[in-house]
């Protein structure tokens, strides 16, 4: 008997001890898969090399030096029709490269025929205090820093920034800072085949720029339009949120 | 002798053990001046958080060039607020294009900014120091920064049990501000029941304020409905105020009704410090405003005579808590930055 109390006394004092706190990294959870992302940066035909001053859109010459945005509320559909939420928030910075991949890692096994997600950040995230976020989430200030408003609450959805030139006028800087709960762009794509039963898949989208100023709404880059906070009855963030709709296009399903 | 020595010696030494308890009180405000449990009883690690909050916001370190503290524009003596139209910032820029708002009684307050574009005052921090014009230095910068100081780690490990970064930074920031408040204006006093706390003036003011409308905006114990109107000044092209916000066209040029406790301690006044004295906002107001397009229906001229204009002022001026303004736990304190 004194024996039994012992131990369970003993029990007791190792469920008091302080845990050890070890950063184990994603944990693989039981059902579950990965799913990469990839997202590659083009204008027209040709992938976005930063920095590099020869993106014609018809109305101007331009060059690239920050494509960065946020994806959010990834969503697979299953035959049935129903769509499942894969957890988690991703933040692409093109700033040295022109493609990225990210990688969700707690996805339902399954085979999945749609995928939808947000460019953005979703209205209760958007809201929330950024500084709550640990250091390496998306959404940190220390990771994000630059992407939120620190004025209204809110995150910068998507940048685009770099220099343009009017032929016959001197170069100029342009910046365009799109977000808003209303301009939450859904990326969506149906009729695919995503096998994710067993093991990881890949599906590759393509930004493609030279639509974001031109399709539908043809867009001279300008002294007057030459920025955007997204502000109330901003035109150059609406037309460039209209644009927004048509730049995205599924490039691959792997495997 | 000996004996009154000895006792003055463990007196001493009690004294000194004191030191290392957080000496941090809020002022006592008049009878029946409402406060939350949480300010009113301030448990001690919110005292903690205080204290490393006020140490925070009168170190120039919070700024990019280390050459400004968020206390070079929130003056303890100004009700924390300061005494320019718009305040300097780093390099001398111009902080933007509106009035630097005095900081006390914020727990009131359901959002922040002119505009109520911040909901949680654990946010308010982050715009100036990522601003630009302001203190310019962003807030993952400002961690890496105070994470090289071991009198701040050390500050920050005691309180939070953590290293300094946008979290900690940010709540001890925003604790400083909550517990800064401002109850005990004479005219607190006298609704407390001393009624020799206003004089004859200040109670004719009273009622002018009230028998003219201005309660209609300027409610509460706040003085303020928390609300956005717009009051007849132009803002085209300057500010948008609200509608920055809520995205509304309606909301155009609208800003929130400001309190009017502590007046005489931050002018110039308005939204965009445009107005410089207490007897020229009067002024407007008799006028009936701007007669802008925009302006509220509720701004009407309206008659008063100059004695009835210096009873006015009279009364808005016992509003004024100089005991908030001098309060030492609110005061850039020189023990804070010691090891």
């Amino acid at each position: 008997m004194k024996k039994l109390l012992f131990f369970v006394l003993l029990l007791g004092l190792q469920a008091c001890k302080d845990p050890e706190v070890t950063n184990p990294g994603p944990v693989p959870v039981a059902g579950t898969t990965s799913l990469n992302l990839q997202l590659e940066h083009y204008f027209g035909n040709e992938a976005i090399v930063l920095n590099q001053f020869t993106y014609n859109t018809g109305q101007n010459t331009l060059g690239f030096s920050n494509i960065q945005y946020f994806i959010s509320g990834v969503q697979l559909k299953k035959a049935d029709g129903s769509w499942i939420s894969v957890p988690g928030y991703a933040q692409f910075t093109a700033q040295s490269i022109s493609s990225g991949t990210t990688q969700f890692t707690e996805v339902p096994k399954g085979l999945y025929e749609g995928i939808r997600f947000n460019i953005g950040v979703d209205s209760v995230a958007n809201h929330t205090d950024p500084s709550i976020w640990p250091n390496g989430h998306p959404l940190s200030i220390m990771e994000g820093g630059p992407m939120h408003w620190s004025w209204n609450s809110g995150y910068i959805f998507i940048k685009v920034e770099g220099q343009y030139e009017i032929p016959g006028n001197p170069m100029g800087g342009f910046a365009y800072h799109i977000g808003r709960d209303d301009l939450l762009l859904e990326v969506k794509e149906e009729g695919i085949v995503l096998n994710l039963q067993e093991n990881p898949a890949s599906v590759i989208f393509r930004m493609d720029l030279k639509k974001y100023f031109n399709d539908p709404n043809t867009f001279t880059v300008s002294p007057e339009t030459s920025f955007t906070h997204s502000t109330v009855n901003d035109t150059v963030a609406d037309q460039l949120f209209q644009n927004m709709h048509s730049m995205m296009t599924l490039v691959a399903v792997n495997p | 002798m000996i004996r009154l020595g000895v006792i003055a010696v463990i007196v001493l030494l009690f004294s000194g053990c004191r030191d290392n308890q957080p000496e941090y009180e809020i002022p006592v405000t008049a009878t029946g001046f409402s406060l939350p449990d949480s300010i009113r009883k301030m448990s001690e690690k919110a005292k903690k958080e205080s204290i490393l909050g006020r140490m925070l916001f009168f170190d120039p370190i919070v700024s990019r060039d280390s050459s400004l503290s968020c206390g070079s524009c929130h003056l303890p003596a100004a009700a924390f607020g300061d005494r320019l139209p718009v305040s300097i910032g780093v390099q001398k820029r111009l902080s933007g294009v509106r009035n630097t708002p005095p900081l006390f009684n914020l727990f009131w307050r359901s959002s922040f900014f002119k505009d109520g574009g911040i909901p949680r005052l654990e946010q308010v921090a982050i715009a100036p120091m990522q601003s630009h014009k302001e203190l310019d230095l962003p807030l993952e910068q400002l961690s890496l920064r105070l994470q090289q100081h071991p009198g701040y780690v050390k500050r920050f490990e005691q309180v939070y049990q953590q290293l300094p970064d946008p979290y900690t930074i940010t709540r001890s920031l925003a604790w400083f501000q909550r517990s800064l408040v401002s109850g005990s204006s004479p005219y607190d006093h006298w609704l407390a029941g001393d009624s020799s706390a206003l004089s004859q003036e200040a109670r004719q003011g009273f009622s002018l304020f009230i028998s003219n409308g201005c309660a209609q905006c300027h409610t509460g114990l706040a003085f303020s409905d928390d609300r956005y109107y717009h009051i007849g000044l132009p803002t085209e092209g300057i500010d948008y105020g609200r509608s920055q916000i809520s995205i509304k066209w309606e909301d155009y040029g609208k800003f929130r009704v400001p309190t009017l406790r502590n007046l005489s301690f931050t002018p110039p006044y308005m939204h965009d410090g445009s107005i410089p004295t207490l007897d020229s906002v009067v002024s407007y107001y008799v006028r009936g405003g701007s007669g802008h397009p925009l302006q509220d229906k509720k701004i009407k001229a309206f008659q008063l005579s100059d004695t009835g204009k210096r009873a006015l002022i009279s009364f808005l001026e016992a509003l004024n808590d100089s005991v908030f303004i001098s309060w030492p736990s609110y005061q850039p304190t020189p023990s804070d930055y010691q090891d």
